[in-house]
């Protein structure tokens, strides 16, 4: 027998003439049909206003989205947020599904800003390239260690000692 | 008196390196006057702390930090276990029934990745977030942050007239005591430590832990 599931998910960021973003995240699959849309006001990229509809074959477990969502509202996408996020939205009473939606909506809130700071940076190279990334993690500490790229031995991190 | 007012301890804190005994060592060897125990959703036993300050010979206190819908915020003066994330609002309740004191802790913590700092906030636009009306202070040194972060949690304080505290954030044995709380007086017990922070007899200051 051949089990055959087909999942479509789509998550699109829409700057609004207001300053606010509009972030929709939408999922389609055999057996369910989810939409979430968040408003965020910079530049404190606060939720003002949280949307979700479910349909198809729901859990039956499940809260109900419309009204569940709403504990986002004034959440910031910021730092801590995976973890407000699933101890609002997640745990046995609560809905994995419209958490994962929120986190990945908040992703891609970040990337609206990360991505063109990472593209104008590949156009670096050599000791450019490296003080730029240097400048970085001056102007944000928490890289530290983050990752491999800032590890003590790195070549980034020669020379920022005194920085921290 | 200096006391690092921000401190996590593994395994308390999953997140944290920093071992028992290298902390006290690290204490003694920066000459820090305590240090306070703030690991995450998890309050130190009363027993256990006492047992770690009287064998490292240092003074210990408990707090504990709490994720709230607003972000973290540091807790003194409440003992309870509260696994589960409250919201602000809740979690002030709480702390007012037990007559403790809550500071916003990192307030402006940066993302763990590139250009998200363009944003730049005014102060008049950080001073609106709505923690902020549920705090007796705010972290004005966390030892985690960029000075600019740092520098808007100070002048947010400034605005709003609250008082500034700091602490090093530490989860890694170089990192302790990197900002610390200054306070005028002596303090011997938990009770201490609350009277003088709700009389804001304190200051902050960054400490050089390189050397």
């Amino acid at each position: 027998m051949t089990v055959r599931f087909l999942r479509n998910k789509v998550v699109e960021v829409e700057p609004q003439p207001d300053g606010s973003l509009v972030v929709s995240w939408r999922l389609t699959d055999d057996l369910l049909k989810a939409e979430v849309n968040l408003k965020v006001q910079p530049p404190d990229l606060e939720i003002v206003e949280a949307e979700a509809k479910l349909a198809r074959l729901v859990p039956h477990a499940w809260p109900s989205a419309s009204e569940f969502i709403k504990k986002v509202e004034g959440v910031r996408i910021g730092s801590g947020l995976r973890k407000i996020v699933q101890g609002m939205l997640g745990g046995p009473k609560g809905c994995a599904l419209l958490a994962h939606a929120v986190l990945e909506s908040g992703n891609a809130i970040i990337l609206n800003f990360t991505r063109p700071v990472v593209q104008s940076g590949e156009k670096l190279e050599g000791d450019e390239m490296l003080e730029n990334l240097k400048e970085m993690v001056k102007t944000n500490p928490r890289l530290l260690r983050s990752c491999v790229a800032f590890q003590d031995d790195s070549p980034i991190m020669q020379g920022l000692d005194s920085c921290f | 008196m200096r006391i690092d007012l921000h401190i996590h301890t593994a395994p308390r804190s999953a997140c944290s390196h920093l071992g028992l005994s290298e902390l006290i060592q690290r204490v003694k060897q920066i000459k820090l006057d305590g240090i306070c125990l703030t690991e995450h959703h998890v309050v130190w036993d009363r027993g256990d702390a006492a047992k770690l300050a009287e064998e490292g010979e240092i003074k210990v206190f408990r707090g504990n930090e709490f994720t709230t819908n607003q972000g973290d915020v540091l807790v003194f003066g409440f003992d309870k276990d509260i696994k589960e994330l409250l919201t602000i609002q809740e979690l002030r309740e709480e702390v007012k029934k037990a007559d403790g004191f809550m500071i916003a802790a990192h307030p402006f913590r940066g993302f763990k990745t590139f250009g998200i700092n363009q944003l730049q906030m005014t102060v008049e636009q950080a001073c609106r977030r709505k923690v902020f009306d549920f705090v007796d202070a705010i972290e004005i040194g966390n030892g985690k942050l960029s000075d600019d972060e740092n520098d808007m949690a100070r002048k947010v304080a400034e605005t709003l007239g609250l008082p500034g505290t700091g602490g090093s954030d530490a989860h890694r044995i170089d990192e302790v005591g990197k900002w610390v709380t200054v306070f005028e007086n002596d303090i011997h017990n938990e009770q201490e430590l609350l009277e003088e922070l709700k009389a804001v007899r304190f200051s902050v200051s960054k400490t050089d832990t390189n050397g």
